[in-house]
């Protein structure tokens, strides 16, 4: 094989009389342009309309991204002055964390995360539902579902990403509409005659554990909904006196898992459910008292924060769960402390934050968001 | 020039040609890992030498490297501690590290000896190479037709906006 040895002016060295008969071997896009980081592969959309193309492909996506966000990574939200929707995930080489916004869900409501993709509903007319996926920032618009919802409706997400494209399905219902599932596979909507939910949830927060769609509101509630056997159900959420904070559950090894902070008691504890049929939580772990410090309070206590100021929230990742702090009035997350549900340690995790604060032109943007969002129980 | 595979003598040896006409020769298992080299085998048998026309000996003796060391990682020995998953992506950085003529020799040898890893490794280290290039530099290099009006590509750069920031 005959090759020309001639450097190239950009410093890369691929000189184009060779590398340009590439195309002529190997299919571009999906040897090469697959393989680009997330942010390049965006940002080269622009090279030709095939790549464009394929850039909004969901199968091509989700084939070449199977696991392009290493563990562990979180999806932040919370709600203060302003809204915050950010990735945080953590740089494989450099170990640093990086924050990112997401922007792309803004307007919308009822969002819920599971393995970094983020359902949510239009907040117009809670019939427009898409599910965004961080991984390769694709967002999918599901069909309009048979009957829709006019208040925000209950919604659960369950997905399986060891198939290509990723299936999810989704439930969605209230007590005015039957029971509706998606399924990606067949991108169709099946009512249920099973059960209603009697409740609107508000916001809420979801994970799927043997074939049951856990789904944990603000207001300390927690609703089931059984895929198989379609079929509501409410269950105790774990014991203690915990805030009504909207904070995230998790699935680990088939086991459901959720934390509750008592801030009179200074105790954050990681349950974990034994029995659904009994509600039965046992305590799985609690946080030292020196870490509960430095979250509630912060290193400086100076003056003395006043803990209705600040929301205690966590965020689920595999085993890894992340117990954060949100600074209502300041619209700051700050203070992160890590536990691996798998080898028992709590720890301080440095990151850096403002590089997700608001500027003023998001937070301009967040007022319009939020007198079309409104998102209260009834 | 001969090739040492891995050293199991109770294993089938097979010839192979490069273009330039050089003669390698390797174990079984270590031509196996191309689909290519699989297939003919099954077909001829290993007692006849197998032309590898389009690769040079250079090229072949690389590639071969690389099949001889993943073959390796296959096997099991009683007195070796297996290889970790962190030593293979080390010794994989390290095969890749070359010029990019040669990644480019690799990339059309793997894809015609049909070695799905080889050329899994050799394509995500030209990805690599590419990343922090702009769209006009990497239609250069790769000879991509820009079929974007100049409207088109502003809408996608609107849309792409956080990618560009």
């Amino acid at each position: 094989m005959a090759v020309a040895m001639t450097s190239n002016e950009d410093g890369s060295g691929m000189d184009p009389k060779l590398w340009g008969e590439l195309g002529n071997h190997i299919e571009l896009a999906k040897n090469i342009y697959s393989k680009l980081p997330i942010q390049e592969f965006c940002r080269l959309r622009v090279v030709c309309k095939e790549w464009n193309r394929l850039s909004r492909d969901r199968k091509f996506l989700e084939s070449c991204y199977t696991s392009p966000i290493p563990k562990p990574y979180f999806c932040l939200r919370a709600e203060g002055k302003d809204r915050l929707h950010a990735l945080l995930s953590c740089d494989a080489g450099s170990k640093r964390w990086n924050c990112t916004r997401l922007f792309n869900i803004d307007y919308r409501s009822g969002i819920l995360d599971v393995n970094g993709m983020i359902y949510s509903i239009s907040c117009n007319d809670y019939g427009g539902q898409e599910v965004y996926n961080v991984h390769t920032r694709y967002a999918h618009s599901l069909p309009l579902p048979l009957e829709k919802s006019l208040d925000l409706p209950f919604a659960a997400l369950k997905v399986d990403k060891s198939i290509h494209p990723y299936e999810y399905v989704v439930a969605y219902g209230n007590n005015w509409i039957p029971t509706q599932v998606y399924d990606s596979m067949t991108n169709s909507w099946t009512a249920k005659p099973g059960n209603r939910p009697v409740m609107g949830p508000g916001r809420a927060n979801c994970a799927e554990c043997n074939g049951i769609m856990y789904i944990r509101s603000e207001l300390d509630e927690m609703t089931t909904y059984d895929l198989e056997k379609d079929e509501w159900a409410y269950m105790d959420p774990p014991g203690g006196d915990c805030d009504d904070y909207l904070r995230s559950i998790g699935v680990w090894q088939g086991r459901l898992y959720d934390v509750c902070v008592e801030i009179d008691k200074k105790l954050i504890t990681a349950w974990e459910l034994g029995d659904r049929s009994t509600s039965e939580w046992k305590p799985y772990a609690r946080m030292p008292e020196d870490l509960f410090t430095y979250i509630a309070y912060g290193d400086n206590p100076d003056p003395p924060v006043d803990p209705s100021d600040i929301q205690i929230l966590t965020n689920f990742c595999d085993e890894y769960v992340l117990v954060w702090t949100w600074l209502m009035e300041e619209n700051l997350a700050e203070r992160f402390v890590m536990f691996n549900l798998d080898t028992h340690v709590w720890e301080k995790v440095d990151i850096p934050w403002g590089s997700c604060s608001l500027d003023k032109k998001a937070r301009n943007g967040y007022k319009q968001i939020q007198n079309m969002c409104e998102e209260e129980p009834f | 020039m001969h090739f040492q595979g891995s050293p199991n003598m109770a294993e089938k040896r097979v010839k192979l040609i490069s273009s330039d006409n050089d003669e390698f020769e390797v174990d079984e298992a270590v031509a196996f890992e191309s689909e290519t080299l699989r297939n003919m085998i099954q077909d001829t048998g290993t007692n006849v030498p197998i032309s590898i026309p389009n690769v040079s000996s250079d090229i072949l003796a690389k590639v071969l490297e690389y099949c001889s060391y993943h073959a390796e990682t296959m096997e099991t020995h009683d007195d070796k501690p297996p290889i970790t998953d962190a030593q293979i992506r080390e010794w994989d950085a390290d095969f890749v590290d070359v010029h990019p003529a040669t990644l480019y020799s690799l990339i059309l040898a793997a894809n015609y000896l049909n070695i799905k890893n080889l050329l899994d490794l050799i394509c995500q280290a030209v990805a690599n190479n590419i990343r922090g290039k702009t769209a006009v530099e990497i239609r250069k290099i790769l000879h991509i037709q820009d079929d974007f009006t100049y409207e088109e590509e502003m809408e996608i750069r609107r849309e792409t906006k956080w990618a560009f920031d």
